[in-house]
């Protein structure tokens, strides 16, 4: 039962030899080992207490009869099953159905139509629907896109700090030529609703009053005309340069 | 001798008495070395010994007829001490392993012949576990290379080249401190 190993492969003939040779002796160095007096008989004994099912069926036919007939038992109900799908219906089987009645019986009252009572108050302007709750939505939808593109100028892009202090600067240059505490108070305010992307509650002012802070600040004015897109979908009053920080509003394609 | 092998296998599962003492008495001794060897106390040597019997008698028949059927045997014995360290039963080093047994030398170089098996058994015990197992198997038990390559799934010429640079390493190892060591040139 031993194979002689030589390592030819690997090295020359002397060392094979060699190493060879002192795998020998590694054996020689590891003699066998004895088993104890009882191995044999506790071997016997656990080989004659290790019942397997593999173990029973493989030594006694009457157990392999018996699991046959088992399975062969659990096997049919199945089969069976298959067997009668997929048999054909015989035509000489009565078919089970019902017949419907020659006269059909109709109730030929008509039915009671109940009458509807109008509401006694007429609808007013404060339903859930009406015009205000639509132009609060084109107004935050109009929000929403102006904040965004804000921010993605002044907050997100490569270069949003720089932009933004230059803008702060320009701003505030521009306020302190401009002399008119109203209108810097009303640009601060926009502007932190834009910077914060929330929806004000209430506009600080009216889309008239806008207007009038447009043409009594000219220089703020490019940096509030937007929001009176925002207010009311209007395009600013002609000869505002509108500041770049509306990019996206759908006015600026029609700007002359 | 394959035939044979399975033949014997057979006839160990149907119960042969004969088949039974012809295999404890083949394989029982070998396998209980590995084990010992393995680092196993003698008696946890012994029933992981009849681990391997009552499995080989219980399972269905997994021998390759082209196999060896000792090579069978041991893949099996491989797994169960793998399974029995991954459930840490107890395994205790030391004094069971076997001692060397020299015939004829005088009684001075009995001592020293015991020292030197003694301190390449100490060698071989202080392997990393891989080139243990591949001295085990290939140098101590000497099964063939392919069989070795299946029982621990790796390429036959990993197994080639493992053996050859461990054993060169313990060879280098022992004739440094021994001329004794068989040296080039020498069978």
């Amino acid at each position: 039962m031993t194979e002689p190993k030589d390592f030819i492969e690997f090295t020359d003939s002397q060392e094979s030899a060699a190493l060879s040779a002192f795998a020998s002796e590694l054996r020689q160095a590891h003699p066998g080992v004895e088993l104890s007096p009882s191995f044999e008989i506790e071997l016997a004994d656990g080989l004659r207490n290790s019942w397997s099912w593999r173990g029973s069926i493989r030594q006694s036919p009457l157990l392999r009869i018996a699991a046959s007939l088992l399975l062969l038992t659990a096997l049919a109900v199945p089969v069976a099953a298959v067997v009668a799908l997929l048999q054909t219906p015989d035509s000489d089987r009565p078919e089970i159905g019902f017949q419907m009645p020659t006269e059909l019986l109709i109730d030929r009252e008509s039915p009671q139509v109940p009458r509807v009572v109008p509401p006694s108050e007429p609808l007013g302007d404060d339903l859930l629907f009406d015009g205000a709750w639509a132009l609060a939505i084109e107004q935050q939808n109009r929000f929403a896109q102006a904040s965004a593109s804000w921010q993605i100028r002044f907050l997100e892009s490569p270069i949003a700090a720089d932009l933004f202090k230059q803008r702060q600067t320009a701003v505030q240059a521009l306020a302190r030529r401009e002399n008119n505490p109203a209108a810097v108070e009303l640009f601060e305010q926009l502007e932190s609703a834009l910077q914060s992307g929330e929806y004000p509650t209430a506009f600080p002012c009216s889309s008239q009053e806008l207007i009038d802070q447009l043409a009594l600040a000219p220089d703020l004015a490019p940096f509030l005309a937007g929001w009176l897109w925002v207010m009311s979908a209007q395009v600013p009053p002609s000869g505002i340069d509108v500041d770049m920080s509306w990019p996206n509003a759908p006015w600026l394609a029609e700007l002359p | 001798m394959a035939n044979h092998a399975a033949d014997l296998l057979e006839r160990f599962r149907s119960g042969d008495r004969e088949a039974f003492q012809t295999l404890v008495c083949e394989m029982g001794p070998r396998l209980k070395g590995f084990f010992l060897r393995q680092g196993a106390q003698a008696a946890t040597a012994e029933d992981l010994t009849q681990d391997v019997f009552l499995r080989i008698y219980n399972s269905k028949t997994t021998y390759q007829a082209t196999g060896r059927l000792d090579a069978y045997f041991f893949r099996i014995a491989r797994n169960i001490w793998i399974d029995s360290r991954r459930k840490k039963r107890p395994v205790l080093l030391g004094d069971d392993q076997p001692d060397a047994i020299d015939s004829a030398p005088s009684p001075v170089e009995q001592v020293d012949l015991a020292d030197r098996a003694a301190q390449l058994r100490q060698w071989v015990a202080e392997l990393d576990p891989e080139a243990h197992e591949l001295v085990e198997l290939a140098v101590l038990q000497q099964l063939p290379y392919r069989e070795i390559s299946e029982i621990l799934g790796i390429p036959v010429g990993t197994v080639k080249s493992r053996v050859f640079y461990t054993l060169r390493r313990l060879r280098e190892q022992a004739s440094a401190i021994d001329p004794n060591t068989p040296s080039e040139g020498s069978p």
